[in-house]
């Protein structure tokens, strides 16, 4: 059939070396050339377009099309994003991709709809874990009244302030400088943050914790999506599926490549036992957020 | 012609009413937003017990505050903008310039107006949160409409002053206003 | 056609703010795209929803509390007090008060406003020329914004991605060549002007260690800051409202020169003066996000990358990119569209560290407050004293040159910034 072309815009809020952004720019080339250039998305990294809020509100405006925004960011429009980051949900980053192709997970994607926006699925940063100058955290003892710097959502925020660290919102650049005047004690932070701002070189205690997983949320304007034939949006899934399994792999491998880099350079701790360590924090958690649906459905489903 | 002067008049106290409002509000806001980082700090330093949102927080106050001096600039006509081409003008031209530049902006601030409380209706922001303080983002997001709103008025009597013809009250533009505050 | 219309809604005296918005008016109706129009209160919002912007109101703030508090004319009296039997002394009393309040201060133009206010009646009082006098002075606020604390270095660092203390320590050296550079200039230019006194200093000052002693009381804030940020006290931005916090207190009971009925005033003026500044940074943000949007900036790095692929021919032509941008923008608002453009290319193709890029471009766009058409801190020198506008222009020129020279040097020689790191 000789459909029409199509162009899309697609804004990210991470930088070019992230894998968010580098599935978007594989998405985009992958599109195009199965597509025949019938389909052509320009990719719009580092927030060139605004922070991730402004990229929602522009898809649902429609002046965007598409972008690629944390969970998190996604939490502040539909609650239900919450439930990704129940703590200890996964042990590790392959288990968070094997739940994202869950039946809660999609349900979750659905809660966007009435904001004209369609949830194409997930592609995902590395764990979170803890970073501390002082001392590696074992118990929660060592986190007392610690200042701990966390992106600044409602999940991250009630499950750090009831593990008894003062959770400590400073932007992201200025968290090296934190460290090493002591303006901070430590931070929750995934490896690829941690390694690309040098971040070792001020903190020297890791504690793998993979207390939270990090998803992305691919998603596109409902207008957008209905301006493609249905055999356009057949290659667009076909090409998406696999450039989201693209970016898993390259995620997991990333993730042991960087563990084992900062072992050769700082103190790591692996915490077996961690899930009970924190139990506190994670009923906290649940007690917060247990009004939200999914949560609760989200977390049995990953239960089983 | 009498009519347009009286409206001219009227609007114009209203306006000047409104940015002495604005101004004081402004005061109340930067001791606001000063205050609330040094507690912040003092809070952080001393007993290690920052005020979680006080970042995000005062950001809004800011923000707040800056919308409301702008529409105050506007209705003292103090925003920077050229005016060497006026310089250079005679009188007469230098009115139509000053007609034609408020009627303009009084398309753009109204359109804009519009679009903004538009904007603050949409469905997405009954759920938008602020994240640190832990509540809907729509009242601080509200100054936007309120600023194009209030744009709307200065304009309007900026526009007005402009059509009827020189008033001991009528004043240039100027650049700066470091002089000029009360 | 769409520069057309830009130069001629600027041309008609439209506030340059609104010739920001207007360009997405163009675009609409250029494109038929009406949802632009939707997106605009949102970037609005965001352009302002940053942290370190809050350094703006508390920087201009710190100005008007350090004139009302007195400790400008205490830093002023000091330099009088050690520069004063020097020929043509008030010239250099001027650079080097100057250079003590820019190690307090972090913006150009609150320095500008500052300064001429005190330097200048008394420089045209001893036979300087109102220009030269301004001029001076004006060229001198320059050391503002180099000098650490720097409020256009910590909105470069948020918008970089790099450390705002790296950032003050690179701007180090720049700030003592501009120093020393703009004293050559004065050595040689000072002679022509009829001085009535040979110097400055009175016959007997009553008390020189007095006079220090309340110079160094304000010299202590630049102290509380830098130990403020080592010792993780405070952050680049909250130590502007630390600063402010002792301005206060070394105004109310150190000088006793702050009163209760200043306060109105300078709080009026703090908003005001902000005011401008923000509503370019806002509407820049929209003007930016529209050229990135459609495209511009990706066609203007490419252009870019087909002229050179020299690391120092780059940041040449950065230069002169920036002096043009900076001819008709405000410094913070060219950051903001420039910087997202330019950056990635710096560090990824030419391999230019993003601290020695950053001291380029922020010295760069902070001279375009010193060139017309649009140059704030003419603006706000002219409004102070009294001055036509072309006359300060063509008194200034002299200064703006060595200005450039010395970003030049800058660029040549990495080192200038990178060496204390
Ligand atoms: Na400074
Ligand atoms: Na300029």
């Amino acid at each position: 059939a000789s459909a029409q072309s199509v162009e899309y815009r697609l804004g990210t809020g991470t930088p070019p070396s992230h894998v968010w952004t580098k599935a978007a720019e594989r998405l985009a080339e992958q599109v195009g050339e199965k597509s025949g250039g019938e389909i052509k998305i320009s990719v719009f990294p580092a927030a060139q377009l605004g922070p991730e809020s402004d990229l929602l509100q522009q898809m649902q405006v429609g002046v965007l099309d598409m972008s690629i925004v944390s969970a998190a960011a996604a939490s502040a429009r539909g609650p239900a994003f919450l439930a990704w980051f129940s703590p200890f949900a996964f042990a590790d980053v392959e288990e968070a991709i094997a739940a994202s192709k869950g039946e809660t997970a999609q349900e979750i994607l659905e809660t966007l709809k009435p904001q004209g926006i369609r949830g194409l699925g997930y592609v995902f940063a590395g764990m979170r874990h803890i970073l501390t100058t002082n001392k590696a955290a074992t118990t929660l003892d060592d986190l007392a009244q610690k200042k701990i710097r966390i992106t600044p959502f409602p999940g991250m925020q009630v499950w750090w302030a009831a593990a008894g660290a003062v959770p400590t919102p400073v932007q992201l650049a200025d968290v090296y400088q934190s460290l090493d005047s002591g303006l901070l004690d430590g931070v929750d932070i995934d490896l690829d943050a941690l390694v690309g701002q040098s971040l070792q070189q001020v903190a020297k205690h890791l504690t793998v914790s993979n207390h939270m997983a990090f998803p992305g949320v691919v998603m596109i304007n409902e207008n957008s999506w209905g301006k493609m034939s249905a055999e356009q949006q057949e290659i667009f899934d076909t090409v998406l599926d696999e450039t989201l399994s693209w970016a898993s792999d390259l995620q997991i491998e990333t993730e042991q490549r960087l563990l084992s880099q900062l072992e050769g350079e700082i103190e790591v701790v692996r915490l077996e036992d961690a899930k009970s360590v924190f139990s506190t924090a994670n009923k906290a958690f649940d007690d917060a957020f247990e009004k939200i649906p999914e949560v609760a459905k989200f977390q049995s489903e990953i239960a089983q | 012609m009498r009519q347009i002067r009286q409206l001219s008049t009227a609007l114009t106290a209203s306006s000047h009413a409104l940015a002495r409002l604005e101004l004081w509000l402004c005061q109340i806001l930067i001791v606001a937003f000063s205050t609330l980082l040094l507690v912040n700090v003092t809070m952080r330093y001393t007993v290690s017990a920052p005020i979680y949102f006080a970042e995000e927080l005062a950001v809004y106050i800011l923000i707040w505050m800056a919308f409301l001096a702008i529409a105050a600039t506007i209705a003292r006509q103090e925003m920077i903008a050229l005016t060497f081409v006026a310089d250079l003008a005679s009188r007469r031209l230098r009115r139509g310039l000053h007609i034609l530049v408020d009627l303009i902006v009084l398309g753009m601030v109204v359109a804009l107006a519009w679009v903004s409380w538009r904007w603050l209706q949409s469905p997405a922001m009954q759920f938008e949160q602020a994240l640190t303080l832990g509540m809907v983002k729509r009242p601080f997001y509200a100054i936007v409409p309120i600023f194009f709103s209030l744009a709307t008025l200065h304009t309007a009597a900026n526009l007005l002053r402009h059509l009827t013809p020189p008033t001991p009250e009528d004043r240039p533009p100027v650049h700066a206003t470091l002089e000029r505050a009360p | 056609m769409t520069g057309v219309m830009f130069a001629g809604l600027l041309a008609i005296g439209m506030p340059v703010a609104f010739v920001l918005l207007a360009a997405a008016f163009v675009f609409m109706f250029a494109t038929g795209n009406f949802a632009v129009l939707d997106a605009i209160p949102q970037i609005l919002f965001s352009g302002l929803e940053v942290f370190d912007l809050l350094a703006i109101p508390l920087f201009i703030l710190l100005g008007e509390l350090m004139n009302s508090g007195g400790i400008t004319t205490r830093l002023i009296a000091a330099a009088k007090l050690i520069l004063g039997r020097l020929p043509h002394a008030l010239a250099y009393v001027c650079l080097t008060a100057n250079l003590m309040l820019a190690s307090i201060m972090g913006s150009a133009t609150a320095q500008i406003a500052v300064m001429t206010r005190v330097m200048v009646p008394e420089m045209e009082q001893d036979g300087y020329s109102r220009g030269f006098a301004t001029a001076l002075t004006a060229a001198a606020g320059m050391l503002g914004p180099v000098i650490p604390p720097s409020m256009i270095f910590i909105i470069y660092g948020v918008i970089a991605q790099v450390s705002v203390a790296d950032m003050f320590i690179a701007g180090i050296l720049p700030g003592i060549l501009l120093f020393a550079l703009l004293v050559l200039l004065v050595t040689l230019r000072a002679p022509r002007q009829t001085v009535h006194s040979e110097n400055a200093a009175p016959a007997q000052p009553a008390d020189p260690w007095r006079v220090l002693g309340a110079a160094a009381a304000g010299l202590l804030i630049p102290v509380v800051i830098v130990l403020g940020i080592s010792f993780g006290v405070v952050t680049p931005t909250e130590s502007a409202a630390l600063a402010t916090a002792i301005a206060v207190i070394l105004g109310v009971a150190v000088y006793r020169a702050l009163h209760w009925r200043d306060v109105s005033g300078i709080l009026t003026r703090t908003a005001l003066n902000s005011a401008l500044v923000l509503f370019l940074i806002a509407t820049a943000k929209v003007f930016g996000w529209l050229l990135t949007y459609a495209h511009v900036p990706q066609e203007l790095a490419t252009f870019l990358q087909g002229m050179t692929s020299n690391a120092t021919v780059f940041l040449l032509l950065v230069f002169l990119l920036g002096i043009g941008i900076g001819a008709f923008l405000d410094g913070i608002a060219a950051l903001i569209i420039m910087v997202p453009i330019l950056l990635p290319m710096a560090t990824a193709i030419y391999g230019i560290d993003p601290i020695h890029f950053g001291v380029v471009i922020c010295m760069t766009l902070t001279i375009g407050l010193l060139t017309p058409p649009v140059g704030t801190g003419l603006y706000i020198a002219v409004a102070v004293v009294d001055l036509p506008f072309l006359t300060l222009v063509r008194e200034i020129l002299p200064f703006v040159l060595v200005t450039m020279l010395v970003v030049v040097l800058i660029a040549l020689w990495p080192a200038l910034t990178l060496w204390l790191l």
